[in-house]
C-alpha cells in the first residue's frame, strides 16, 4: 500500500507531503494569555508613542492648545486602560484565578501568514509589472493553489473575472492600472 | 420640510439614481445571503465606487446595500439554517422550522413583508425625526460636541468585544490613526514620519478594505468552510400565507419595527440587538407561545421588521450629530462628506433638496427590496453555494483595486495591507475592530471640537462644564458606561454560579 502510494506522480507526492506537514502543525497549538499580552503590547506602544510625538508634532509658542494635545491624551487614556487590563491579569495570576487564554494552532497560523504572503507578492507583481491584470490573475492562481482546488472550471471562472474587474475599473471608472 | 420636497423628488427621480439603487439593493442581498461574507464587507468592498459618483446616486448605492443585507441575511438563514448575517439569527429560529415544514417560500414571503415594513417605517421616523433631532443639535456648542463624540465612542467601545477597556484602547488606536496627516487647525504635518503622500490622511476606506475585509479573507486560513450546496428547485411551495396569518403579522410588525427603530437610534446597538430583543417581546405577548421556535409566523415577521427597522434610524445620529449608530453607516457618513455633506442642521436646511432625496430614497429602496425579494430570491438562494475558492480571490482583487482606485496609487494599496496585518493581531489578541473604525470616522469632529472648545475657555477644562447639554451628556455616558460594567459584572456572576 506504501509503495503504491510512493509511486505516485509528483503532484500525488505533493499533495501527500502537504497533508503530513499539516497533519503534524494541526498538532501543535500555543496557549495565548490574550488580555496580559495585548495589555503589555498597548502599555510598550503607548509610552513609545509618547516619546515619538514631539517629534512627529511641531508646535508652535503662542498656541493655547497643541497640535500634540489630543494626541497626548490618548495616549495616556491608553496607557491607562492597558495598565488596568495588565494589572486585573496579575493580580487573577496572584490569586492562581484563570486568566483569559486563547490556543492558537500553528496550522492556522501558517496558512493566514501563508495567504498574506501571497497578497504581498501580488502587491509586488502589479507594481513589477504595472498591470493589474496580471498581478490579479497570479494572485488567483496562488488562491486556487491555496484551497488546492482541482476543478478546471474554478481556475477559468476566478481568471474570467480577475480580468473582467481590471475592465470594469480601467474603462468603466478610468482607473488607469 | 415641506419646501424641500419638491426639489428633493426632482432630485430622485433620475434614471441613474434607480439604477444604482437597484444595483445596491441586488449586490447587498447577494452579499447577505452569503455565510461570511458580511454588510460590512460590502459596503466597504464598494465604498470608492461612490467616490466617483455625486451624493444621491452615490448614497442610493450604498443605502441599497445597507437595508438589502437587513432581508438578505433572512434567505440563508431560513434555507440552510445558516444566517447569512448575524442579526438575521433570531429569523433562523423559526424560519428553518417553516422550511423544513415545506413553507419555504411562505417563510421567505414572511420575511421579505416584515423586512419592506420595517425598513419603510423606519424609513419615515427618519423623514420626520432627523430634522427635529438636527434642530436640537444646532443648539450644541463646540463642548458639548465633544462630549457627544465621547458618548459615542464610550458607548461603542463597551458593547464591542468582551472587554470595556480592551473596546477604549482600540478606539484610541482609531482615533490617534486619524491624527496622521495634518493638524486640523493649524494645517502642520502630523504623525507622518517624513512621508510627503501621508500630508492628507489615510483614507477611511483604505483603512477598512485592510481592517475588515482583507483581514476576513485571513480568517479563510481557519479552515476550509464547507460548501453549503443548496438545491433551489425543492422549493415547491406556492407561497400562500392564509388570512389569519397575516393578521397575526400585523401586531408582530408594528411592535417590532418601533422596537427596531428605538434602538437603531442608540449609537453602537445595531440590528441583532432588535432583532433578539423584538423576538423576546413579541413572544411574551403572543397568543401562541408554542410555536415560537417551531416555525412561528409571529417569530420571523418580528425579528426581520426589527433588524431593517434599524436601517433608517441608525441614520438618524449620524445625520443629525455625525455619530454613527452602527460601523455600516459609520462608513457612509464619509460618502456624505467627501460631497460636502456635513452632519448637522444645515444638511436640512442649505443642503435640504439633497438631504430630503436621500431620506425619501430610502423609503424606495425598500419597496425594490421588496420587488427584488419576489422576483429574485431564488438566484439568491443560488448564491448562497458559490464555492470559497471561487469567491476568496475575487474578494481580495476587488479591495486591491479598490484601495488602488482611491488615489490611483500602490502605496494605498500597501496602507491596506499595513492595517490588514494590525487587525489580525488585534484579532489573535481578541482586540475589537469596530471601535477602531468609529475612532477613524469621528477622529476629526471629536478633536476640533476638543481643542476649540479649551481655546475659547483659554485652556480651562471648566467649559466641558459649562451648559445644561453638557451635564446631559455627560450623565449619559457614565450611564453607558454603568450600565455596561453592571451587565457585564451580572453576567460573570451568573457564570460563576453556573460553574458552582
Amino acid at each position: 500500500m506504501d509503495n503504491q502510494a510512493k509511486r505516485g506522480g509528483p503532484l500525488a507526492r505533493v499533495d501527500r507531503w502537504l497533508d503530513e506537514t499539516g497533519a503534524k502543525l494541526r498538532q501543535k497549538e500555543m496557549a495565548v494569555p490574550t488580555d496580559l499580552l495585548g495589555g503589555v503590547l498597548f502599555l510598550i506602544f503607548g509610552v513609545a508613542m509618547l516619546f515619538i510625538i514631539p517629534s512627529q508634532i511641531e508646535v508652535g509658542k503662542k498656541e493655547v492648545v497643541t497640535g500634540r494635545a489630543f494626541p497626548n491624551l490618548l495616549m495616556y487614556v491608553l496607557i491607562a486602560c492597558s495598565a488596568a487590563l495588565v494589572i486585573t491579569q496579575v493580580v487573577k495570576l496572584i490569586r492562581h484565578q484563570p486568566i483569559k487564554v486563547t490556543k492558537i494552532n500553528l496550522l492556522v497560523e501558517v496558512r493566514a501568514l501563508l495567504i498574506f504572503l501571497f497578497m504581498l507578492i501580488y502587491f509586488f507583481v502589479c507594481q513589477w509589472t504595472n498591470n493589474f491584470a496580471v498581478g490579479s490573475c497570479v494572485f488567483a492562481l496562488l488562491m486556487l493553489l491555496f484551497f488546492r482546488c482541482k476543478k478546471p472550471l474554478y481556475y477559468a471562472v476566478v481568471l474570467v473575472a480577475a480580468v473582467l474587474i481590471w475592465v470594469a475599473f480601467r474603462f468603466g471608472l478610468n482607473v488607469n492600472f | 420640510m415641506l419646501q424641500y420636497i419638491v426639489p428633493a423628488l426632482q432630485n430622485l427621480f433620475h434614471v441613474e439614481n434607480f439604477i444604482w439603487l437597484n444595483l445596491g439593493v441586488f449586490i447587498g442581498s447577494v452579499f447577505a445571503a452569503v455565510p461570511g461574507l458580511t454588510v460590512i464587507l460590502c459596503i466597504i468592498l464598494f465604498l470608492p465606487f461612490t467616490y466617483q459618483m455625486t451624493a444621491i446616486p452615490g448614497m442610493m448605492f450604498l443605502l441599497g446595500i445597507y437595508c438589502a443585507g437587513g432581508y438578505g441575511g433572512s434567505v440563508s438563514a431560513i434555507l440552510i439554517n445558516t444566517p447569512g448575517t448575524p442579526h438575521a439569527a433570531a429569523t433562523m429560529l423559526d424560519g428553518y422550522p417553516m422550511n423544513k415544514q415545506g413553507r419555504t417560500k411562505a417563510a421567505l414571503k414572511i420575511a421579505l413583508y416584515a423586512s419592506t415594513f420595517g425598513g419603510i417605517f423606519s424609513a419615515l421616523m427618519l423623514l420626520f425625526l432627523a430634522p427635529q433631532v438636527a434642530k436640537l443639535a444646532a443648539m450644541l456648542g463646540t463642548a458639548e460636541y465633544f462630549l457627544v463624540c465621547l458618548f459615542g465612542l464610550t458607548i461603542i467601545a463597551g458593547i464591542s468585544g468582551d472587554s470595556m477597556l480592551k473596546g477604549i484602547i482600540a478606539a484610541c488606536l482609531g482615533l490617534l490613526i486619524s491624527c496622521i496627516g495634518s493638524d486640523p487647525m493649524t494645517s502642520r504635518a502630523r504623525l507622518n514620519f517624513g512621508m510627503d503622500r501621508m500630508y492628507l490622511g489615510l483614507d477611511l476606506a483604505i483603512c477598512l478594505i485592510g481592517l475588515f475585509a482583507l483581514s476576513q479573507v485571513l480568517t479563510k486560513a481557519e479552515g476550509k468552510e464547507e460548501r453549503m450546496v443548496l438545491d433551489t428547485s425543492r422549493i415547491k411551495d406556492g407561497g400562500e400565507i392564509t388570512k389569519s396569518e397575516r393578521k397575526r403579522m400585523i401586531l408582530p410588525m408594528f411592535m417590532s419595527s418601533l422596537i427596531g427603530t428605538i434602538i437603531g437610534i442608540i449609537p453602537g446597538t445595531g440590528a441583532s440587538m432588535a432583532s433578539w430583543f423584538s423576538y423576546d417581546r413579541v413572544r411574551a405577548i403572543s397568543k401562541h407561545k408554542e410555536e415560537f421556535g417551531h416555525g412561528s409566523v409571529e417569530g420571523i415577521a418580528a425579528a426581520e421588521s426589527a433588524n431593517n427597522a434599524v436601517t433608517g434610524a441608525t441614520l438618524i445620529p449620524l445625520l443629525t450629530l455625525g455619530i454613527p449608530g452602527d460601523g455600516c453607516v459609520a462608513i457612509m457618513l464619509s460618502a456624505l462628506m467627501i460631497n460636502g455633506l456635513n452632519p448637522g442642521l444645515s444638511l436640512f436646511t442649505t443642503q435640504g433638496d439633497i438631504m430630503y432625496a436621500i431620506m425619501i430614497g430610502l423609503i424606495f429602496v425598500n419597496l425594490f427590496m421588496f420587488l427584488q425579494g419576489r422576483f429574485l430570491t431564488n438566484l439568491f438562494a443560488k448564491v448562497v453555494s458559490v464555492p470559497q475558492e471561487i469567491l476568496t480571490p475575487i474578494i481580495v482583487i476587488f479591495c486591491f483595486a479598490g484601495a488602488y482606485s482611491v488615489n490611483k496609487s500602490y502605496f494605498d494599496v500597501g496602507v491596506a495591507l499595513a492595517f490588514c496585518a494590525i487587525a489580525w493581531i488585534l484579532r489573535k489578541i481578541d482586540f475589537p475592530a469596530v471601535p477602531i473604525l468609529l475612532g477613524l470616522v469621528l477622529g476629526r469632529m471629536t478633536e476640533t471640537n476638543f481643542r476649540r472648545a479649551l481655546q475659547l475657555s483659554k485652556g480651562s477644562p471648566s467649559i466641558f462644564f459649562s451648559s445644561p447639554f453638557c451635564f446631559i451628556f455627560i450623565a449619559l455616558t457614565v450611564l453607558a458606561v454603568a450600565s455596561v460594567l453592571m451587565s457585564r459584572f451580572k453576567e460573570r456572576r451568573k457564570s460563576a454560579d453556573a460553574k458552582e
